[in-house]
């Protein structure tokens, strides 16, 4: 192999597709790091409580290993889980954070979910719940203090299989969800939109479909977290293109941009019928790429039509749509959206696609930059970008599309100016 | 009063699917002569135009003329029920504004759909002097449109009197298509002069599948960075043309 070719695998892979047939990724391990037992755990139980958030396993899909996570302290317990909280922190805090919670686990099929077992009742049970959740739980072994990293789920602390758990604290949840959560005649997509169209938030929701509590019957099996969180982020922003499609076309060109941990983002908005393209660079040494030469570039886009086949690009491409399209529905416009995420090395721990969609949501609070024409706005956009424009914008295939398609009405107007 | 039949059902999904390629939301006129339709697609850049003539159907009563706007995704969906050799007919309710399909063959059944607020504006169809005329099948265009599709989002074309070639440079890799006068693709070409033009796949491979579906023979027409008029021959007087605005690449 080429010198760099196993960071480009990486890079495609990040951690999720066993692209080099090792049974875990060496880059996550490496930075799995030990932590001091919390002196607050006696022996193998743990009193304390959950955000609530739940981790449902894909690894060993059709059967899941999944389990609340849990904290030992229990004040504050939303600012370890909730992202709008965990936002504007350090990489450092972020990991520091995260370490606090300890990972319970059993394992279960995705389709007993249909049935009634005690571990996975009283999961479900604490899922439901707005507000954090008291719990009781019994390990079988001390608890092993390592700390997990993955590119779409945020990072957790230690893990222990339970033997038993308890809940002693309320539950309580907004009677829109428990109605939905009760009403099993109810598509899960549609059951998923309405929750959101209520206000409820797609990290809420994402727990709810991956504990299989949505839907007609046969919707509800478990879903694994890193699923979960790209179907709600598609769901929710499917559903949002379809009122945006009805939008007037934006009439200038927008742009937004933002760092945060590493990551550099730039949004474009140009007038066009709403479309979407994501592009994105990781630089050498950034998480997925240690030992590369040189920048790994990959995009995935779009077209009004919508996409039904999973986007190449993964996840991100799904998280950084969500908030893109939940703005244009705000401004009630439709637009052609240009996203560009560079990834540098600064960005040297994986802590979950969150950060992404929580950038988005943030930079859309500020104002934009307006230009006139598009090429102004690159311009502008590519004096941000480290990577140098000619590299990332062949890669942009709808944004390439965008300066150079001419328009057919042009020579459908040139007929009535008596042109031949 | 409007009502028509089709004893293929299978015709009217592929007409249906090759309109769809274009646009969401389209704009039936109905009249007594047939169906005809014109539409931009929502980026302004492709055309449909498209007629067939009340030949075409099995029955067809139509006393007086009237504009019906249809959700094609919903009404194909529909259309995808009815299986082989089963037909269908439509019929527009003025009063409910709804839309009856009835499938019949092995069994009966009848939905009803909404139509939609009908557009109003309709486009008159660029007017272009094309320099080259070439007669394909429709199936060979097809294929030599995928090969292009493996290596670029765009495609040149290039033709003599001899010759269609089809170009494309990808970042990585590139492919040259080449057609020669009388093959089995390329029943004729004729050129005024020789030309070339560069158009996106996103939207040609599109439009050329879904619409050699329905179409054996098509006539391509086009000029040096001038719209291409693609010609997919129908059956029973049936009309369905596209153009497509040229793309200006800086090389």
């Amino acid at each position: 192999m080429e010198l760099g070719a196993e960071a480009r695998l990486c890079v495609r892979c990040r951690g999720v597709k066993s692209l080099c047939r090792r049974p875990t990724c060496p880059i996550l391990i490496k930075f799995e790091s030990h932590l001091a037992v919390s002196t607050k755990l006696l022996g193998r139980t743990l009193f304390g409580a959950t955000p609530p958030e739940v981790l449902v396993g894909s690894k060993l899909w059709p059967q899941a290993t999944i389990g609340p996570l849990l904290t030992p302290i229990k004040e504050d317990v939303r600012k370890l889980s909730e992202p709008s909280l965990l936002y504007g922190r350090s990489l450092d805090d972020v990991v520091a954070l995260r370490s606090q919670l300890v990972r319970s686990t059993f394992k279960s099929h995705v389709k007993a979910a249909r049935k009634s077992s005690k571990l996975l009742d009283l999961t479900r049970e604490l899922s439901i719940s707005s507000e954090p959740v008291d719990v009781e739980a019994s390990f079988k072994k001390p608890l092993k203090p390592v700390l997990k990293f993955d590119d779409t789920l945020a990072p957790s602390g230690m893990s222990g299989s339970l033997t038993d758990l308890k809940v002693v604290g309320n539950v309580s949840a907004p009677s829109k969800v428990e109605s939905l959560v009760d009403d099993r005649d109810v598509r899960a997509a549609t059951a998923v939109r309405e929750l959101y169209e209520y206000g409820i938030s797609n990290y809420y929701i994402v727990r709810l479909l991956s504990l299989g509590l949505l839907g007609v019957p046969k919707d509800r099996v478990l879903v694994p977290s890193r699923w979960s969180i790209t179907a709600i982020d598609s769901i929710l922003s499917n559903g949002l293109a379809k009122r945006i499609a009805d939008f007037d076309e934006l009439n200038e060109v927008h742009v937004f941009s933002q760092s945060h941990l590493g990551n550099h983002y730039e949004v474009v908005l140009a007038p066009g019928p709403l479309s979407y393209e994501m592009v994105e660079i990781w630089l050498p040494n950034s998480v997925f790429m240690p030992n590369a030469k040189s920048a790994f570039i990959g995009s995935d886009h779009e077209t009004w039509r919508g996409r039904v086949d999973f986007s190449k690009a993964g996840g991100g491409y799904y998280a950084m749509k969500l908030p893109v399209y939940e703005y244009l529905h705000k401004i009630r416009r439709q637009a052609f959206a240009f996203v560009l995420r560079e990834v540098s090395s600064e960005y040297y721990v994986a802590i979950g696609s969150w950060k992404m969609r929580e950038a988005l949501r943030e930079v859309f609070k500020r104002p934009p930059r307006k230009f006139n024409s598009i090429d102004e706005a690159l311009k502008d956009v590519s004096s941000r970008v480290f990577t140098p424009f000619e590299k990332w914008f062949k890669r942009a295939s709808l944004l390439r599309s965008y300066l150079s398609q001419a328009k057919l009405i042009k020579f459908i107007n040139r007929m009535k100016g008596g042109y031949q | 009063m409007f009502k028509l039949k089709v004893a293929d059902a299978r015709f009217l999904r592929d007409v249906i699917n090759a309109i769809l390629t274009l646009i969401e939301e389209a704009t039936f006129h109905v009249s007594p002569d047939g169906i005809r339709l014109r539409t931009l697609d929502p980026s302004k850049v492709a055309m449909v135009d498209f007629e067939l003539p009340k030949e075409a159907f099995d029955e067809y009563v139509c006393s007086e003329r009237v504009k019906i706007g249809v959700n094609l995704s919903e009404l194909l969906k529909l259309l995808k029920r009815a299986g082989r050799d089963e037909y269908v007919e439509l019929s527009f309710d003025k009063k409910s504004g709804r839309l009856k399909v009835s499938l019949m063959g092995k069994y009966a059944r009848t939905f009803n759909m909404p139509t939609l607020e009908a557009e109003e504006e309709e486009v008159p169809t660029p007017r272009v002097t094309f320099n080259v005329k070439a007669e394909m099948r429709a199936g060979g265009l097809n294929k030599a449109i995928e090969d292009a599709s493996l290596v670029s989002d765009h495609v040149k074309l290039e033709a003599d009197d001899e010759k269609l070639i089809l170009r494309a440079t990808g970042d990585l890799m590139g492919a040259i298509v080449e057609l020669k006068k009388g093959s089995e693709a390329l029943l004729n070409v004729e050129a005024i002069e020789s030309s070339k033009a560069t158009f996106s796949l996103n939207y040609l491979s599109e439009i050329v599948k879904a619409a050699s579906a329905t179409s054996d023979v098509v006539t391509l027409e086009f000029s040096t960075d001038m719209p291409i008029k693609l010609d997919f021959k129908q059956p029973k007087g049936g009309k369905l043309v596209y153009y497509l605005a040229p793309r200006m690449e800086t090389e």
